[in-house]
């Protein structure tokens, strides 16, 4: 409904304006037309017994219809499809306000903060559900959830929306797109208008898998795994689509990401004195670009293996496959999560020690290294399914991903050794990460032991293990980032000794919740039940209890940045002495990051006596990569034409 | 025109100076009517659809019903009977993968739905067929059919139904089955429940049940 706007126009509007409706409402709409246009077609040509409006096979291609439609309404039509096709178009890109948040855009600050605003808002919902779990695990049978059933799909949906929504989404769709072109002294992105459209996928995913329920139950948890999904309602279609618009989003983040970092680099900004923090993100889009198609294709078979049905993955085909497939792609997901928690450690700890950073070149190869080897451990997680032979292969190399690892902690250690360290909160979040993350991989090194392995294999061990991996690299090292960039995101700075408290609340709650579930494994507890034998209920009970306290304290953390970002005091240009790229323009930075190109003139990570200012703001408008003009504000792709426009410097 | 005075230029929300201004309060209460609707469909489907038919009712079905068994639901999963009207119930199997029955009741002791405790032998404490005169015809890909206490009359050679007892009056279908079950609705007018017990209860549990309305003659 068009109510009546005030009219600022004052004469001079060449013609009577009907307000637009607000994007996000529009692409609502316009999913469910095209929901209902592709779903009434499939009904209309393959119709069930019974007439039913909607069945798996439609719902399938209505929800591609419902995606499309989406995007089309919040402004791949007005954006890009009308300009392409030759037609006027009224779109025009929002410059500053709220507004620009909340529709298509192209600049990749503003979309990074669209990607951190869903993947918080993924966090929540799924760390709600956790809560639940959690409710439902202070018995030992069953209360809140009537059946086994509604509990797997709780958990499935927690998982699904944790790794795909949040984890592999915060650091390098949000952070990654925010700060790697800032960090490589880079004007924009290489392919901003596909990146603007890309967010807009993860809220189609996080509604899609947060809505499966409504199609029915489903049992496999964030691994959708065959043969079992066979046995699943038609839930598991809304976990494979919303699956797919998460990853697609990602590997659009991972295209452009790698594309910018590859011909958009400052002049004198080489690989080798690329920042750590964008390392680490070239080394997981790598990982990304190799191994989401790879997942995206092994979850599109499992979709034809039902709704067809196919039998690709089921008794009649090969069951271990679909595991092999999935595992192929998750365990690199979890360094995709990890190594950019590996990376910021080594980007904060050289700034908050003001010391150069120790064995520089180490902690890269050690990221990439890890990347290469994540490749070659995926059979790990199904000892159980394997002989011995096949085994030992699989623990050797996943033993050894401890050895790359480990040169992370080597520089961070070296760095911090005889520093002169500002314990400051940032800081206080990277040592607690790496004190957690230590924990995940000293216990995982446990179950890389085949014994130990076949011992521990779905009990509460395993899931202490990956809470500590994940939520100690991925979401402690988040936290620390979004404390020592909020200068820069925001130009205001936060509390410390709010600051402080809230993390050491959040530090001591979460290990007081997973490192019980070490022993609650130990003691036999395993995943997936609901209801439990009565003698594990005292443990599960005040681990609950620790849990939503520490639900509360990420509650508490996200809200209290919020605070900060409109009423914190104001921050300095460059509060924490950094010397990357991002520090040396406005906080926030303007619509092309820097006035001029910036020029990189020395490393970024050497402090201390006689070390210079490492990035000098020169009138050259060169890259490193390519000698394109970018100083023009007015700059778009047709600058990009084989002739180059002629505008070099 | 008022607005065109320079102390209306300067309103202080900069927003409004903007080119292709949507709306505020659109979007917020927009988002905020999804945001209701989603959580009511997720959460409250069942009390809507309650609702809906108590207040327009439902209509009543005599004669020829289909009844088809899907992974896991049927459809259809409501049906209003009167007592007395001769049905003639085609109850299909349409899985391609999984094998369902049809078994209707009252009354699902729900305590020992438990991963550590007793599954319940006899699923309903009442079962609808009890006595009830029933004719089966047409048998197809039958994996078995308990007779229970009702009274069935056999079209045709017995051994198509492979006849079992224990449990409920429940016909079991392969996949791709079907049978047809010809009777008077008996004078037992309320409420009844049916589902499908197959593996453990695992289908009913997944959401592979229906209701029955049977109204007075």
């Amino acid at each position: 409904m068009a109510h009546a706007m005030t009219v600022p126009e004052s004469g001079h509007a060449p013609r009577p304006r009907k307000a637009p409706m607000p994007p996000v409402l529009r692409a609502f709409l316009w999913a469910a037309i095209g929901f209902l246009l592709l779903n009434t077609f499939v009904i209309a040509v393959d119709p069930f017994r019974g007439h039913p409006f909607v069945t798996g096979p439609s719902v399938v291609f209505g929800w591609v219809g419902a995606a499309i439609g989406w995007l089309l309404g919040i402004g791949l039509y007005d954006a890009v499809l009308l300009p392409l096709m030759g037609f006027p178009t009224r779109w025009q890109e929002r410059q500053q306000g709220w507004r620009r948040y909340w529709e298509f855009a192209t600049d990749h600050k503003v979309i990074g903060l669209q990607y951190m605003m869903f993947a918080v808002g993924g966090f929540l919902i799924a760390g709600g559900i956790a809560m639940l779990m959690r409710y439902e695990l202070m018995t030992p049978y069953l209360t809140i959830f009537h059946y086994p059933s509604n509990y797997l799909t709780a958990v499935g949906i927690h998982g699904t929306l944790m790794m795909f929504s949040f984890a592999t989404v915060f650091m390098i769709g949000g952070l990654g797109n925010y700060f790697v072109p800032l960090m490589i002294g880079a004007r924009e992105t290489v392919l901003s208008k596909l990146s603007g459209i890309g967010v807009w996928l993860v809220p189609v995913g996080i509604l899609t898998v947060l809505f499966s329920p409504l199609l029915g139950e489903w049992s496999t948890g964030w691994r959708g795994y065959e043969p079992l999904a066979g046995q699943d309602a038609n839930g598991i279609l809304f976990y494979y689509l919303g699956v797919l618009a998460l990853t697609m989003s990602s590997l659009i983040v991972a295209l452009n990401l790698v594309a910018t970092v590859m011909f958009r680099r400052a002049p004198g900004l080489t690989w080798g004195r690329l920042p750590l923090f964008v390392w680490g993100q070239v080394t997981v889009n790598l990982l990304m670009l190799i191994w989401f198609p790879e997942i995206q294709t092994t979850f599109v078979m499992a979709l034809l293996d039902k709704v067809v049905p196919l039998n690709f993955f089921t008794a009649t085909g090969s069951p271990l496959t679909y595991l092999m497939l999935f595992w192929l792609f998750g365990h690199p997901e979890v360094y995709i999560i990890a190594v950019p928690a590996f990376a910021i450690w080594n980007e904060i700890i050289p700034v908050m020690a003001q010391k150069s950073l120790f064995g520089r070149q180490w902690a890269v190869i050690g990221l990439v290294f890890v990347m290469m080897l994540s490749g070659l451990v995926w059979a790990h997680h199904m000892f159980t399914n394997l002989r011995n032979s096949e085994i030992l292969p699989f623990s050797f190399f996943t033993e050894m991903i401890s050895i790359p690892t480990g040169f992370a902690y080597m520089s961070a250690i070296g760095t911090l050794w005889k520093s002169k360290v500002r314990l400051n909160t940032p800081m206080l979040w990277i040592l607690m990460s790496m004190f957690n993350f230590l924990i995940g991989g000293l216990t995982g090194v446990f179950l890389a032991d085949p014994i130990v392995n076949l011992q521990l294999h779905d009990t509460f061990w395993v899931v202490g293990h990956f809470h500590y991996t994940i939520i100690g690299s991925m979401v402690f090292s988040g936290f620390g980032a979004i404390y020592y960039w909020l200068p820069k995101l925001s130009g205001r700075t936060f509390n410390e000794t709010w600051g402080k408290t809230l993390a050491i609340i959040t530090f001591l709650a979460f290990n007081l919740t997973f490192s019980q579930f070490f022993l609650l494994g130990l003691h036999g507890m395993n995943r997936w039940v609901p209801a439990y034998p009565a003698y594990l209920q005292p443990m599960n009970f005040e681990v609950s209890i620790f849990a939503f306290i520490l639900g509360a304290a990420f509650l508490g953390n996200i809200l209290y940045i919020g605070y900060c970002w409109r009423n914190g005091a104001q921050a300095g240009e460059n509060p924490w002495g950094a010397k990357t790229p991002e520090w040396f323009t406005s906080s926030p930075a303007p619509r092309y990051n820097f006035p001029v190109q910036p020029e990189i003139v020395g490393s970024l990570y050497l402090y201390g006596e006689g070390t210079k200012v490492p990035v000098v703001t020169t009138a050259l408008g060169e890259l490193a990569a390519t000698s394109r003009a970018t100083q023009d504000p007015q700059f778009d792709w047709h600058d990009y034409a084989p002739d180059g426009g002629g505008v070099t410097s | 025109m008022e607005y065109e005075s320079p102390k209306d230029e300067k309103t202080p929300n900069t927003e409004n100076s903007e080119e292709n201004q949507w709306s505020r309060r659109q979007f917020l209460v927009g988002t905020a009517a999804i945001g209701v609707a989603g959580a009511v469909t997720l959460f409250g489907r069942q009390s809507l659809v309650n609702a809906a038919r108590s207040v327009f009712g439902s209509p009543v079905s005599s004669g020829t019903v289909h009844l088809y068994a899907y992974d896991y639901y049927y459809i259809p999963n409501y049906m209003t009977w009167r007592v007395g009207d001769r049905m003639e119930v085609i109850f299909q199997n349409q899985s391609h993968t999984h094998w369902h029955e049809w078994t209707m009741g009252r009354h699902v002791n729900e305590a020992y739905f438990q991963a550590f405790g007793n599954l319940p032998a006899d699923a309903w404490q009442e079962d609808f067929w009890d006595g009830v005169p029933v004719t089966l015809s047409d048998p197809y890909g039958i994996d078995n059919f308990v007779p229970n206490q009702a009274i069935v009359t056999y079209v045709g050679p017995k051994a198509a139904y492979n006849i079992q007892s224990g449990g409920d009056f429940s016909p079991t279908l392969k996949p791709g089955g079907s049978l047809h079950l010809s009777f008077t609705v008996p004078n037992k007018p309320g409420l009844w429940d049916f589902g499908c017990f197959v593996q453990q209860y695992i289908h009913y549990r997944t959401g592979m049940r229906g209701q029955v309305m049977i109204l007075p003659a």
